[in-house]
This record gives structure tokens, C-alpha cells and sequence, in this order.
């Protein structure tokens, strides 16, 4: 993607003189027309652009209302709409269809989803039209599995420093604390959260502590409050809304000072330096010339001490 | 024994720009402008570094449509052209540097310098066709070259099993036809994967391909060595994932090396200062001024103007260079030792993918610093040593298996560079022809004639409109107009030779026309759209 540079056609006008040998017959295909609105066919396709983002389109051969207007004489109060399921919990939820025959749809990482068309009136069942193909949402972190296999076997503490190494120093932090966890039986992150929030933790499943440990860590590297809430299960954005997400005990430098406190983290460079809106994963968008290629900001060296459970007991103590 | 391996892998492409219904074309100059400050320059250093036994070995994808390009008899004469006249103008300018502006006489003589030399390479050695220079780089072990997609089409955004095959095939095609051999690895355009594109590769005996950084690292299972080893899919197709730090290095316009003082600056270009009536000669035909490539400035600092930048030093720079090469391998040693200790021992393989024409175009003295980077790990240390992917899978080192995780190097790591709000209108007409050339090549098991060569050039207009470089200039906003009259173009080609298709009646008039200028792989065969 790199060599596009000043200079284009675009901006200066070649003096064009065919050669008298060519008659120009593809001077209708050529000009520079919008394409067709439409190709006559029923077909809807989804696809993702990233770990939280879809793109939907859809076409119709025929007017979808005319069967409606020929039985009942009207639209019979139905409109278009597009049926979203999420087919690993099979949630769906609904959406007015653009007039574009377009639409984009936020949603999670790394699941599937299939989209309907199809026609809606409140109380009566959604009339399909089309059916998308299922497309899987990339993953927006690191995977929770390790292998078996002795070879291959890394711990949460290991793979903390492998991602560090990386230059992905928030899933760094991620899974340093995960290590924690793992060291002390699940005591790591709650110790944290209870220095930072004065309501007391409900119990947590595996997933949704790994859930927290994210919240954590997303709120270390700088992001604001208002951009994770909309992406947390409900029972932890109520509990984080309950004590006041918005107050200062979610301060990146709050955080990253009880990280130290509590389990010894060191960052050569405090995190909340950099870049809010990347800080959840990699930060700078650096540009040489044209070419555009994606970086991380300029690494922060984590530098997590083996840690103990009695650590982690002592800390949350006091 | 070395205690890291580092794996150089240029990517190589540009579309394809040619416009033989032009006698001249500002795109094609991206071709002649990257002929000469790249290709050439690195195929020199290659080719010297191999001519005193220093032992290069890296990796470099050659696309197939800068293949095509390259070994285009029209595109071959016109860059002897450009080439020609470029070199009339370098020594008009030691004239007129030396009576006018002698501060910039040192680099008046390095671009005639270099240029003559150019010239001799282009002429002689190589005899107009850089093909066959990476074809003995190859057989001379220098260069592993890879394939890319056959158009540089973005895989994950292909809608049919068919088409995202056709791009593997044609191009594994294509690089027999160029290289007489078939290709080890592949770079995804744009790096870009997601699971599955692995089975597509294996049925076309791929062995590898390169992958971003959280392809491996957000894979399942977690990764043992990080981005430091490669895995292998489930299907037994290796995965190099890229290294953030050697990407930063010469990637970085803030910290990377190609923004150093001395350096050659980009921008300022003898195109725009000089006064337009002596610069005539050497412009297009209709006097426009455009980037020449005759460059007198250094960057001089991050903060100073354009009309302040002080005269470039060839020599200062080639120092500069020399010392960020021994910097580069020196952050190798260390990283190595860092990263060989968390290995219990096992050396890491550090994978610095990047595109070629950064060396060269973006970054002037690129070529150099890769010369001074494999002198150096050849006679200055035994701690690291180059190697390409093959050599790495031939080493027959344990490699864990690994489901990778869907991803691409463009900004923010997935899709969204080539589908946002500015580009998402392509994708339904790109899907329709993807649909429909599969429909026709199933339905005509084994065309002959004029039908055969629709067929074919209908291929081909598919292929060329899948070209992932059209959506990212209309998502960069720079060429907006031209990648989307490309785009546009090639699917109301297709649409109207399989309209004829449809309809019985093809006009060979207009046929021949087409596959006149769209001549991408004389090769193709449509049939590998079958389904």
C-alpha cells in the first residue's frame, strides 16, 4: 500500500492522443459514471470490519410490499427492518432498515452473527425476506487457552512477558494480572478493585473476572469510562455505575499507582501517557509518506515481580 | 551458533498502471519513479553483496502485477524513456549547479552518478526485464521470493470461496511463469487473514505466509514464543507473525530511522523549484510540474520549513546510514539476549516485514543501510543471522500449532482501511461480479474461441477490480478520482463482456481492445473460477 504519492492524474490533465490505429471502443465503459444502483437480485451479505464492527448490504429484486399491498390493500403498518443474531447466545435484536440498503452495526469480538431482512410490525411475527451468511467477529485479545502440551505449555506469568516483549503492553497488563489471579486463587484483582471502589465485589465467574481484568487494564492505559461502558455485560457496568465510574477513583494514575501498591507492577513509562482512544490496544498511527502501517507507541516495559500470594494477601490487608 | 536469526521480507507491488492508450500517464510514473529508487538500487546491493560472498539471505515479495508490469515490452520501452531523459536532465544540472548553485554540485554528480549506472543495469546487465534479476537473485539463494494475491485483492473482503481461490491460483500461476519454480510463501495483501484463507493456501502448495503481530498473539492457543517463532494452522501452513520493534525502527516517522537530519528530504523536488521553462524538456507533454526525483535537500530537522532545509551531503547521509545499521543489529543482540533467556535457550526469529518501496522512494538511503545491515551481520558478528521462512521451516525446528487469529497490518490491525464509509459502496458491484463469473465459468465447462477469450478477460477485469490498492487511496484520499475511475472501469468492463456472454454476441472489436490494455496474466485461465 505504499507508493501513492503528489502527483496524479487526478490533479493534472495528460494531453491524451490516441494512437489513430486504436478506435477507442471502451470509451462508454470508461467514463467515469457511477456504476448500476442495482443488478435485479435478492442477496444480503455481512461483513466484518473489526472486532466491534459490521457492515451489512442487501438488495431486492422486487418491492418487498407489493405482496402486502396486493392482500390487504396497504402496507399494513410493516416496515423494514433487520433482524441481528448473535448466534452464540442467540440474542437478537432489531434495527429500522437504512434507505441505503446499508448498515453498520456494533457488536462484540469473536462472535458470529447473521442478519435477516425482512418486514416488522410491533406484535406480529417478523416476515423474513433474506437471510445473511454468518460471519465471525474478529478477536480483540488474547486467546484464554494454553496448550497442553508440555513443549508449548506458557504460564499467565510467561505469556505476560512474551506479550510485553510484543509491544502489546495492555493485554501485557491483562494477563500479568491474570497471573495474579492465578497465583493468589483469584484474589489479585479483586484486592485491586477493592482499593479502588468502596462497594464490595458479588461473586464472579471465571469469565467475568476476566472481564474485570480487562475493565482494569482499559482504564489504566487511559480509555474513558464512557467509551468501555457500552462494551461491558450489564451486571458489571451496573456494579462499576453503582460506585461512580465517573469519579477519580478511575483515574489511569489512581490505577496505575494501586497496581504498583498492590502487586508491584513497574512501568518505565506510565501508560496513561499514552494516546487515550489506541491505549486499549496498540497506540500510534504513524505515517512515513504515504504508507500507513500500524504500530504501537513506543513500548512501555512492564516489569512485574514473581508474585506471591502472601504478597497479594498482605496488600489487600490493608 | 547464532543466539538470534533475524527474516528480512520486503513486499514489493504497486497496481497495475499501465495506459498504452496514453502515450504518457502521471500512474505509471509510480512503476518508473520505483524502477529506478528502488528496484534498481536494491537489486545492485543484492547483487554486490552476493558478488563478495557476504551471504544476504532474506525474503521479498515480487506481486504479480509488478511482474506483469516489469516484463511489459510497452512499459519496459517507455521507462527507457523516462530513464533517458532523466539522465539528460542530471547532467544538464551539473552545468547549472556548478555556475548557479555550486553548494548543490556533490549531488548534481551523485544522480548522474547513480542514474548512468541505472542506465547500465537497465540496458545491459539486465537487458530492460527485472524479473530476470530477481530470478538469479533467487537462484543465487540471495532472495527467497514470494508470491502475493494475484491482484493484491484483501482476502477477508472477497465474497466467494471461488474468487478468494482465484487469487491464490492466478498468482501461483503467475509465478511459475516468471520464476520456473512455485513459490514457498505468500504475502497476504495487507497481511490480511482470517481463518480459513490457510486451506485455500495449502491446496495451492503454500508453505507459509506472513501474518501482523496479533495474528499469532491473540491466536488460540496462546503462543509459547510469542511473535518469536512461527506457528502452523491446524492444516500445517506456517504463520510469521511481524515484530513490532524492528517495525518501529525504520517504520516510525517520530523515532525511526528515516527521519534523521541528514537524510534526503522528500518533498522539496527539483520538479517544483526549478523554473518551469528549463525544466519543459523533461515533463510530461502537457508542461505540468510533477516530483522528478532529483532531491536537494536534507531533512535538516522535524521542525524547520521547506524553504530552510539545508543542501543534502551524499556522504554524510551514507555515514548516517552505515551507523544506523550497526544500531539496527546491535538492538538485535540485545533483543535477542533479552528474548533467548524467557526461551530457555531457544533462539528467537525475529520476522521484519516491510514495504520495499519504503527503501528507496520514502526513505533515500534505505538501499544503503541494507547494504551496510548485511555486511555487517556477515563480517561484524556472529551473534545473529539472516535467514528467510524457508530456511527456518527446512531447519526442521519443533513448531507449535495454532489456530491465528483474524487480522491485517493496516490501521487499528483489521479491516477497516479498506471498508469504512468511504469505500463500502464497492463492495456490492466487486461480490456481484465475484457471483457471476462463477455462475459463467460453471456454466461453460470448456469454452473455445472468442468465448474462451472473454471469458478469460472477463477474469481479469474481475481480478484488476479487486486490487486492494483502489479502496485504500479512496480511504487515504489521495488519487481519489483515479482509484475510483480504476475501479469503476474494470467492473463495467466485466459487465459488459458478460452481458455479450449472456447474450450470444461478442464484439471482438471491442474485446481485443480490452485485452489490449487490461493484459494482466496472458496466462489465465477462467476455469479456476469453477466451482
Amino acid at each position: 500500500m505504499p507508493f501513492f504519492f503528489p502527483g496524479s492524474s487526478e490533479l493534472v490533465i495528460t494531453q491524451e492522443t490516441p494512437s489513430p490505429a486504436v478506435v477507442d471502443k471502451l470509451a462508454e465503459l470508461s467514463a467515469d459514471e457511477p456504476l448500476p444502483e442495482s443488478y435485479d437480485l435478492d442477496r444480503i451479505s455481512l461483513l466484518a470490519q473489526s472486532p466491534r464492527r459490521i457492515y451489512l448490504y442487501w438488495e431486492l429484486a422486487r418491492d418487498p410490499f407489493e405482496p402486502l399491498q396486493r392482500v390487504f390493500g396497504q402496507r399494513d403498518g410493516y416496515r423494514l427492518a433487520v433482524r441481528l443474531t448473535d448466534m452464540d447466545s442467540e440474542a437478537t435484536t432489531l434495527h429500522e432498515a437504512s434507505g441505503t440498503r446499508s448498515q453498520w452495526f456494533d457488536v462484540q469480538p469473536d462472535r458470529a452473527y447473521m442478519a435477516e431482512l425482512g418486514l416488522y410490525s410491533p406484535g406480529r411475527p417478523f416476515i423474513r425476506l433474506l437471510a445473511s451468511n454468518t460471519r465471525r467477529t474478529p478477536r480483540a485479545s488474547v486467546s484464554l487457552h494454553t496448550e497442553q502440551a508440555e513443549q508449548w505449555q506458557v504460564t499467565a506469568e510467561q505469556f505476560s512477558r512474551v506479550l510485553d516483549d510484543a509491544g502489546y503492553v495492555s493485554d501485557a497488563l491483562e494477563v500479568a494480572l491474570e497471573a495474579a489471579d492465578e497465583a493468589t486463587n483469584n484474589a489479585a484483582t479483586r484486592a485491586i478493585t477493592r482499593r479502588l471502589a468502596p462497594a464490595s465485589l458479588p461473586p464472579m465467574s471465571e469469565e467475568e473476572l476476566a472481564e474485570l481484568r480487562g475493565v482494569l487494564t482499559a482504564l489504566a492505559f487511559g480509555m474513558p469510562w464512557g467509551n468501555l461502558r457500552p462494551m461491558l455485560s450489564q451486571d458489571l457496568a451496573t456494579w462499576f455505575d453503582r460506585f461512580g465510574a465517573d469519579g477519580a477513583q478511575l483515574d489511569p494514575a489512581r490505577i496505575t499507582e494501586v497496581l504498583h501498591s498492590t502487586l508491584g507492577i513497574e512501568m518505565t513509562r506510565s501508560p496513561f501517557e499514552a494516546p487515550p482512544e489506541a491505549a486499549r490496544r496498540r497506540a500510534a498511527r504513524v505515517i512515513v509518506g504515504a504508507s500507513e502501517v500500524n504500530l504501537p507507541s513506543r513500548p512501555f516495559h512492564l516489569w512485574m515481580p514473581s508474585m506471591t500470594e502472601r504478597q497479594v494477601r498482605r496488600q489487600s490487608a490493608e | 551458533m547464532p543466539i538470534g536469526y533475524l527474516s528480512l521480507v520486503l513486499h514489493a507491488h504497486l497496481p497495475f498502471v499501465r495506459h498504452p492508450e496514453h502515450p504518457e500517464f502521471l500512474e505509471e510514473d509510480w512503476l518508473y519513479e520505483a524502477i529506478t529508487e528502488v528496484y534498481l538500487p536494491l537489486i545492485f546491493v543484492f547483487q554486490n553483496l552476493h558478488e563478495m560472498n557476504a551471504s544476504p539471505r532474506l525474503a521479498m515479495n515480487v506481486s504479480p502485477p509488478l511482474c506483469e508490469m516489469l516484463s511489459d515490452p510497452l512499459l519496459q520501452e517507455r521507462y527507457t524513456r523516462h530513464l533517458e531523459n532523466l539522465l539528460t536532465l542530471s547532467e544538464k544540472e551539473i552545468e547549472r549547479t556548478k555556475r548557479d548553485a555550486p553548494e548543490f554540485q556533490p549531488v548534481a554528480r551523485m544522480y548522474f552518478e547513480t542514474l548512468s549506472a541505472a542506465h547500465h543495469l537497465w540496458t545491459t546487465r539486465y537487458q530492460r526485464n527485472l524479473v530476470r534479476a530477481f530470478r538469479e537473485l533467487q537462484e543465487e539463494g540471495v532472495l527467497e521470493i514470494m508470491t502475493c494475491c494475484a491482484t493484491h485483492g484483501f482476502l477477508p473482503l472477497i465474497s466467494t470461496h471461488e474468487a478468494r481461490r482465484a487469487q491464490i491460483e492466478v498468482a501461483v500461476q503467475n509465478y511459475r511463469k516468471h520464476f520456473g519454480r512455485s513459490p514457498r510463501g505468500i504475502w497476504l495483501a495487507e497481511c490480511a487473514y482470517e481463518p480459513g484463507v490457510e486451506d485455500l493456501l495449502k491446496d495451492a502448495g503454500i508453505e507459509y505466509f506472513i501474518s501482523d503481530t496479533h495474528g499469532i498473539l491473540y491466536g488460540e492457543p496462546r503462543p509459547r514464543y510469542g511473535v518469536y517463532a512461527p506457528v502452523r494452522c491446524p492444516n500445517g501452513v506456517a504463520v510469521f507473525a511481524r515484530d513490532l520493534e524492528t517495525s518501529q525502527q525504520v517504520w516510525s516517522s517520530m523515532v525511526g530511522y528515516p527521519g534523521h537530519p541528514d537524510y534526503r528530504e522528500f518533498y522539496r523536488d527539483l520538479g517544483w523549484d526549478a523554473p518551469l521553462d528549463y525544466l519543459l524538456p523533461h515533463l510530461h507533454a502537457g508542461g505540468e510540474r510533477r516530483h522528478l526525483g532529483l532531491k536537494y535537500h536534507r531533512i535538516t530537522g522535524r521542525d524547520v520549513s521547506q524553504q530552510d532545509k539545508q543542501p543534502y551531503n551524499p556522504e554524510a547521509a551514507r555515514h548516517r546510514a552505515a551507523e544506523h545499521a550497526s544500531d539496527f543489529i546491535h538492538k538485535r543482540i540485545e533483543q535477542a539476549r533479552h528474548l533467548i533467556e524467557s526461551f530457555d535457550g531457544r533462539p528467537p526469529i525475529v520476522c521484519s516485514p516491510y514495504d520495499a518501496e519504503l527503501y528507496g522512494h520514502w526513505w533515500f538511503e534505505g538501499p544503503q543501510f541494507i547494504d551496510f545491515l548485511f555486511r555487517k551481520l556477515h563480517w561484524d558478528t556472529d551473534d545473529i543471522e539472516a535467514v528467510s521462512p524457508g530456511d527456518v521451516l527446512d531447519s526442521g525446528m519443533a513448531i507449535q500449532t495454532q489456530q491465528p487469529s483474524a487480522s491485517s497490518w493496516g490501521e487499528e490491525g483489521y479491516y477497516k482501511v479498506w471498508l469504512n464509509e468511504l469505500n463500502s459502496w464497492m463492495y456490492p458491484h466487486q461480490h456481484a461480479a465475484e457471483a457471476r463469473m462463477t455462475e459463467l465459468a460453471n456454466r461453460h465447462a470448456s469454452a473455445e474461441g472468442i468465448l474462451r477469450r472473454a471469458l478469460n478477460q472477463a477474469a481479469r477485469e474481475l481480478l484488476l477490480a479487486q486490487s486492494s490498492d483502489w479502496a485504500f487511496q479512496i480511504y487515504q484520499g489521495t488519487t481519489v478520482e483515479y482509484a475510483t475511475k480504476r475501479f469503476r472501469s474494470h467492473i463495467r468492463r466485466f459487465d459488459a463482456i458478460v452481458k455479450e456472454i449472456e447474450g450470444g454476441a461478442i464484439d471482438e472489436g471491442r474485446l481485443a481492445e480490452m485485452e489490449w490494455r487490461d493484459n494482466i496474466f496472458a496466462e489465465i485461465d477462467y476455469r479456476v473460477y469453477r466451482s
